[in-house]
């Protein structure tokens, strides 16, 4: 089969993930890729990307305990797994190697 | 809403989600600004999940996905179309085999008609510049004769003088006995000059046509033989120019034989002989030569017509018969034809009739297949959703459906192309031999474009319906699930109903149209024809004038063969006439003078002129009204004693007796009077249509110098049998072949075919009228059942809710039926309304039948209620059977 290559709001979804740790799971993950991308998707936009994460084996998710706030639904908590982890590795290394020269042009004009 | 879409497990969460996100947004941004972004959450995350999860599951099914392989060909495209397409025909084969027997059915009759059209009525005839070739008639107005021939000095005076005409010819058609081998035959010869072999373009297949000689008075005698006598008589035998063939006792040497192509105006002829005319002859009498001519460059039949009349001075100087006097007293002018005129006029009205018929079917067909179209595109929006939602384009969707429909309607033209051309050879073969140039009906490469162009616009219109419909629809509202209610069905049903009150308006139209010629048909069939036709054979013979010079030989050899005849077992009563009722021949006129009114033709009625012997009339049973009949005596002792019609004698002596009265026509001297000894009944002499005329009939052998005697040089024999007609047919041979060996007979039929054939016209465009009214009648029955059906169905839960509100089945049933009644109402209204304007157009078809008779309309509306009333009791019926909860879970 071959290598699944990531989407570019996929790996934004990843990043965040990894970054929320704990808590990551719909709404954080979209306002965590809003805050620090300035890109605001829609939630299905962001469920779809998930559920294809979690198919080609890169997210793990389980349930945790419902709250008042939902209206008495549980949280669905995603966890990157160890593909992943490498998959992403792997990418910014590709990137930092390609960009390497080039900061002065892409930093500039923001 | 959402949340029915989605599993437990992903409700939990994503409505969990938004909630939290709402509740949040809330605190920051407010009340509508939070109830905004809800919305557009709820829409985002419905329309990407969704969409996604049927990618997903229908991702194992990889032909629905295939429109959105950017990487493929058109080709490759559209042949994945066909194959789905074909798939899906296999699903519905209902829908399949309705739609395309329908466009068979339409364009097979489409294309026999048109091809009827386009070989009868816009092919040129076979001569070289057919539009210039005329034939040459007169007018007589004064006395209502308005189809006259020339007169055979004519010939020579407007061949001479006349700048108009190029060339001019004379043919005279008749029947001749020929021995061909050691046998005769009675065939149709044609008397010619030269000249008409130029005019309409012929080269021998074998030695020479006529040359200007030929035609001078006292020459040698020649004849051409019709390419198809040679075939069949001489196996193609070149050496038979050069040789004699005996024609009416007298010897022709053959110079030549004629292309298979070639025709005269009047048809086919077997032989062609030399007419040589005789320009120093003073018989220019009688208007019984038929002409031919092509027109000069620059000259109009118009123009020509006026240049000839200026040319009568010179034929009344030329001619002693011929006197300017007798022209003005006549009113006689010419008046040219162009002879593809004189060929399909007759036809013309019929065949265009049919034309307009033929596209009614077609419309009907059309409305039909679009209907079953509609329905397959309502069931099919779901596929369509889908389609779209794989990320298929509009023009994907748009193109897969369009190749259906074309397919479809491929195969229905094809099918009914086929059906056509068998049709064709059927008809060329077995149709009515009245029809003129029936022969060379066939498939031509404009009627194949015309059949073509028609298979286009089919598909073209059938590929695009489904594609607008469906544009209409918004997926979201189609995945959603359920059909109640929507605004979408509504509209289709509404175009359904229109569509189906068009079909039964058109059916109607059609129907009244046949009904209409039914009804003048019968009126032919019932007609008083004044003569009892069953029973009765008929035949022709004529005899040579080497062998019956006189008329004592002749009605020698008719009383011998009468009474040979007679002696036959189951012969009953047998005579013989120059003229038979309804027969094709023309009948001999001539102005007829009684003592009193003079010469000079004021006003006297061209009467009909034959000859009969005295047992003719008991043998067709025509009464004789007043007086005596004919006897032999009269016939031996030429006692001048006539019968005349009743119309002539109500004509001529209304009101006073007929009998003793003293009568000529112009053809005898000036004291031949006859005397009228009886009146015979009003029989239809000249035509079913015509009414009966005046007619007087001399005996075989007539009064000295009645100078007409020449009638009875051709007879019709006719036998009244006590057995079915055709057995006695050898044993009257047998006695012919007795009384003359060298006398064939010709055109035996019986007298009820003879009577069949006058109205066959009129029978086959009934027929055939008929016939596509049945299949209109039909096509729109099965139109409304389905309409109906699909409504019902569509009420399914409106039904089962008025049922479970108590509503019984038989209001349910009415309720349906009511609403079937209505759009078949509306459409019988139209279609009265249309047919009270339209069958103004049949006038010329109809006999003594009004366009707008009440009857014909009243049992065509009748007719059609009582067919829908059934179409829609059907599934008035089945709804009124279901089980509300059935019902109300329906989708």
């Amino acid at each position: 089969m071959p290598r699944d290559s990531l989407g570019d709001f996929e790996k934004l979804v990843l990043l965040a993930i990894l970054r929320l740790d704990k808590e990551a799971y719909g709404a954080p993950i979209l306002d965590e890729i809003e805050r620090r991308t300035g890109r605001s998707a829609s939630s299905g936009t962001l469920y779809v990307a998930l559920r294809r994460l979690e198919e080609k084996g890169l997210l793990t998710s389980r349930f945790g305990d419902p709250t008042p706030e939902r209206g008495g639904r549980a949280k669905r908590y995603f966890r990157l797994a160890p593909k992943a982890v490498k998959m992403l590795r792997e990418s910014h290394r590709a990137y930092h190697r390609m960009a390497e020269g080039l900061e002065s042009t892409l930093e500039s004009g923001r | 809403m959402l949340a029915r879409a989605l599993s437990p497990a992903d409700r939990t969460e994503i409505l969990g989600d938004l909630e939290e996100g709402f509740a949040a947004r809330l605190q920051q941004i407010g009340d509508s600004g939070a109830h905004r972004w809800y919305r557009r959450q709820v829409a985002g995350v419905f329309w990407n999940l969704v969409r996604d999860r049927l990618r997903t599951s229908l991702s194992r099914r990889p032909s629905l996905s295939h429109g959105t392989r950017t990487g493929d060909s058109l080709l490759h495209r559209r042949w994945l179309d066909i194959r789905h397409a074909i798939r899906g025909f296999r699903r519905s084969p209902g829908f399949t085999i309705t739609a395309v027997a329908t466009i068979a059915l339409g364009v097979a009759a489409s294309t026999i008609v048109f091809a009827m059209v386009h070989s009868i009525l816009l092919t040129p005839l076979p001569f070289p510049d057919p539009n210039r070739v005329v034939g040459i008639w007169h007018v007589a107005t004064a006395f209502g004769q308005d189809q006259l021939p020339m007169s055979r000095g004519m010939y020579f005076v407007y061949g001479e003088h006349s700048r108009s005409l190029e060339r001019i010819a004379l043919y005279q058609p008749f029947r001749a006995n020929v021995m061909v081998g050691d046998h005769p035959e009675r065939l149709a010869v044609v008397s010619i000059t030269h000249e008409l072999f130029d005019i309409l373009g012929a080269t021998p297949v074998q030695g020479r046509l006529l040359i200007p000689e030929d035609d001078v008075v006292g020459s040698a005698r020649v004849a051409l033989l019709d390419y198809g006598l040679w075939s069949r008589a001489y196996g193609r035998d070149p050496s038979i120019v050069g040789d004699h063939i005996d024609i009416d006792g007298g010897a022709y040497e053959v110079i030549g034989v004629l292309p298979p192509e070639f025709r005269t105006p009047s048809g086919d002829a077997d032989v062609f002989v030399a007419a040589q005319p005789d320009p120093t002859s003073p018989w220019t009498g009688g208007f019984n030569a038929l002409g031919v001519a092509r027109l000069a460059d620059g000259a109009t039949p118009a123009s020509a017509d006026a240049e000839l009349a200026e040319l009568f001075p010179i034929m009344a100087e030329r001619f002693d018969n011929f006197s300017m006097e007798f022209v003005h007293e006549m009113q006689l002018r010419p008046e040219l034809h162009r002879v593809m005129d004189d060929i399909v006029g007759t036809v013309r009205p019929a065949l265009w009739t049919l034309l307009g018929t033929v596209g009614f079917v077609l419309l009907i067909a059309c409305v039909n297949v679009a209907n079953l179209i509609l329905v397959r595109t309502e069931g099919r929006r779901r596929e369509v959703a889908l389609r779209r939602a794989l990320g298929a384009d509009q023009g994907a969707v748009a193109a897969a459906f369009f190749t259906e429909s074309a397919a479809m309607a491929t195969l229905g033209t094809m099918l009914g192309m086929g059906m056509a051309w068998a049709a064709i050879r059927l008809l060329v073969r077995f149709g009515p031999r009245e029809i003129p140039r029936l022969e060379e009906v066939r498939i031509e490469p404009t009627v194949l474009l015309f059949c073509t162009g028609l298979a286009v616009l089919a598909a073209f219109i059938f590929g695009l319906i489904p594609v607008v419909r469906s544009r209409t629809h918004r997926m979201g509202d189609v995945l959603r699930a359920g059909t109640r209610g929507n605004t979408v069905g509504r509209n289709t049903q509404r175009l359904r109903t229109a569509l189906v009150a068009s079909q039964t308006a058109f059916a109607l139209i059609l129907l009244v149209g046949s009904g209409l010629l039914i009804k003048s048909f019968w009126q032919l069939r019932r007609v008083e024809l004044g003569f009892t036709p069953e029973r009765v054979l008929t035949f022709r013979v004529s005899l040579p004038g080497s062998t019956y010079p006189n008329g004592e030989s002749r009605t020698a050899f008719y009383r011998t063969l009468l009474q040979r005849l007679e002696a036959i077992p189951g012969v009953l009563a047998s005579g013989v006439t120059s003229r038979l009722p309804l027969d094709e021949n023309n009948l001999a006129q001539d102005p007829l003078l009684e003592p009193g009114r003079t010469e000079r033709h004021e006003t006297i009625p061209w009467t009909g002129m034959l000859m009969a012997s005295p047992d003719y009339f008991r043998t067709l049973n025509i009464p004789i009204v007043a007086g005596r009949g004919l006897t032999w005596t009269d016939v031996e002792t030429r006692s001048g004693a006539v019968l005349v019609s009743e119309t002539l004698a109500r004509a001529y002596w209304p009101d006073e007796d007929p009998i003793g009265k003293r009568v000529r026509h112009t053809t005898g001297g000036p004291d031949t009077w006859s005397t009228v000894a009886g009146v015979v009944g009003e029989i239809r002499l000249r035509g079913i249509t015509q009414p009966p005329g005046a007619e007087v009939y001399y005996a075989l052998q007539p009064v000295d110098g009645a100078g007409n005697e020449w009638l009875s040089a051709a007879m019709s024999v006719s036998i009244r049998t006590g057995v079915p007609p055709l057995t006695v047919v050898p044993s009257v041979r047998a006695a012919l072949r007795e009384v003359a060996p060298n006398v064939a007979i010709s055109s035996l039929q019986t007298m009820p075919s003879i009577v069949r054939a006058a109205s066959a016209q009129a029978a086959f465009t009934m027929v055939v009228l008929a016939m596509a009214a049945t299949i209109g009648l039909f096509m729109g029955g099965v139109g409304m059942y389905g309409v109906v059906a699909y409504i019902t169905g569509q009420r399914m839960r409106e039904i089962g809710v008025r049922m479970a509100l108590g509503a019984n089945r038989g209001r349910v049933q009415r309720m349906v039926m009511r609403q079937g009644t209505l759009v078949a109402g509306a459409g019988i209204v139209i279609g009265l309304a249309a047919s009270l304007a339209l069958t103004r157009l049949l006038r010329s078809q109809l006999y003594e039948v009004s366009p707008n008779d009440p009857w014909t309309f009243g049992m065509v509306t009748a007719l059609l209620l009582g067919v829908s009333s059934l179409a829609t009791y059907m599934p008035a019926r089945r709804a009124a059977r279901t089980d509300p909860t059935e019902a109300l879970r329906a989708e």
